[in-house]
């Protein structure tokens, strides 16, 4: 039986961050979302190893958080919205990179396979959505990942820490500020 | 019923209303034009944003994810930034080569002060074979140092001129103390008398020229 003071990751804890099955708590939410967490990161930033390290990076965040505070009683919303934070910044700061990607794999495109050349017209629609999904505001950035992540809206509504009724206006801001984005970079709608 | 606003619409769409409210804002869609073409127009730009963001779907890699081995190097990450032992030992670590760097820094501030004293007041002596200089007349350089006296580096000229024969040197700002030693002879008009050798501090300027000299009592 473990002691109060002793956490279940092995690390001997202060009375103050002893909380009752927080060490549970945690290992039980990390083996229940970070799949579908790191799914979500891929899907936002493209690459399965950067998605994991960030994901990991979200929660070793909330395991150092003490989980007495206000705003971490929503474990689950918070690590989503670490997370996925943490992605956007990524993002931005590989837009860089990608445009150049995107540049190159362009020059090779007239010899490339048909297959591959639906491919090619996939990942660049991937890069645009990324790119735009960057320039927007964190919190529509992350309702639309959400949503598009199969989170109905209440849901996310909680994990945000927001009202219903609320939700609903910034799901509509979200979607047509991207849609202006997209038409703003690309010159057409999406 | 009045128009609706966008985010009841969205709610409408999202089938999250309660029945009667839904009913009702279906009924004000039957008849009203502007809440119905807004409608399609947030519908529209569902399906397209939603569309675009369903191509992000197809960069999911296939290969399962394992949370265990992730929970694992997490478990293995606190530990190694969180284990109390190992924290103190860094801040300990840091005190004592903090320690040595100050220790280190004032002993060579010291050393150093040391050194800067000693220049100052020491009195350095070297020696050399005495050559015939006139007087009046510059030092060669070769011939310079008999026994040379170095004492401040700069001089103040009232204070080295005290107890000295000014010779036409001309003014001096800076000056070396070089004992030499002349034949008797070379003193005559000074007044001394004798033969043999006499000894004399001649106060030589950084122009190589003598300007002022005082015989050595003899022992």
């Amino acid at each position: 039986m473990r002691q109060c003071g002793e956490g279940i990751l092995g690390v001997q804890e202060n009375q103050e961050a002893c909380e009752p099955n927080w060490d549970r708590a945690f290992e039980e939410l990390f083996l229940n979302h970070y799949g579908p967490l790191v799914n979500t990161l891929v899907r936002v930033i493209g690459d399965r190893g950067q998605a994991e390290e960030l994901a990991a990076e979200a929660f070793y965040r909330l395991y150092n958080q003490r989980p007495g505070r206000r705003e971490l009683r929503n474990h689950t919303g918070w690590v989503y919205r670490v997370a996925i934070n943490l992605a956007l910044d990524a993002l931005r700061s590989n837009s860089r990179r990608l445009h150049r990607e995107t540049e190159a794999e362009r020059a090779g495109f007239a010899v490339m396979a048909p297959d591959a050349l639906q491919n090619l017209l996939a990942e660049e629609q991937r890069a645009r959505v990324r790119c735009v999904l960057a320039r927007l505001k964190p919190a529509q950035a992350q309702i639309l990942i959400l949503g598009s992540n199969g989170t109905s809206y209440r849901d996310i509504a909680l994990m945000m820490g927001l009202k219903t009724d609320s939700i609903y206006t910034l799901v509509c801001r979200a979607r047509t500020r991207f849609e202006r984005e997209y038409l703003k970079l690309y010159g057409r709608r999406p | 019923m009045p128009c609706l606003k966008d985010a009841e619409l969205m709610r409408y769409l999202d089938e999250s209303m309660p029945s009667a409210a839904h009913e009702a804002v279906q009924r004000h869609l039957h008849g009203c034009m502007h809440c119905a073409g807004t409608l399609q127009r947030l519908v529209a730009v569902g399906n397209r944003v939603d569309t675009c963001l369903a191509a992000l779907a197809g960069s999911e890699d296939a290969s399962p994810i394992d949370a265990q081995e992730s929970l694992a190097r997490l478990r293995h990450r606190i530990h190694d930034h969180s284990t109390p032992i190992r924290k103190w030992a860094l801040a300990w670590a840091t005190a004592v080569v903090a320690t040595c760097i100050v220790v280190v820094a004032l002993g060579i501030y010291s050393h150093l002060s040391t050194i800067r004293g000693r220049v100052k007041s020491d009195v350095h002596t070297t020696t050399a074979e005495s050559p015939e200089t006139p007087m009046g007349q510059p030092l060669p350089v070769s011939a310079r140092p008999i026994r040379v006296v170095r004492g401040r580096a700069r001089l103040n000229e009232s204070q080295a001129m005290a107890d000295y024969l000014p010779l036409d040197g001309g003014p001096m700002q800076m000056g070396v103390v070089v004992r030499v030693t002349l034949p008797a002879t070379a003193f005559a008009r000074f007044g001394a008398a004798g033969s043999g050798n006499l000894q004399a501090d001649v106060l030589v300027g950084e122009d190589g020229i003598a300007h002022a000299i005082r015989l050595v009592p003899q022992e």
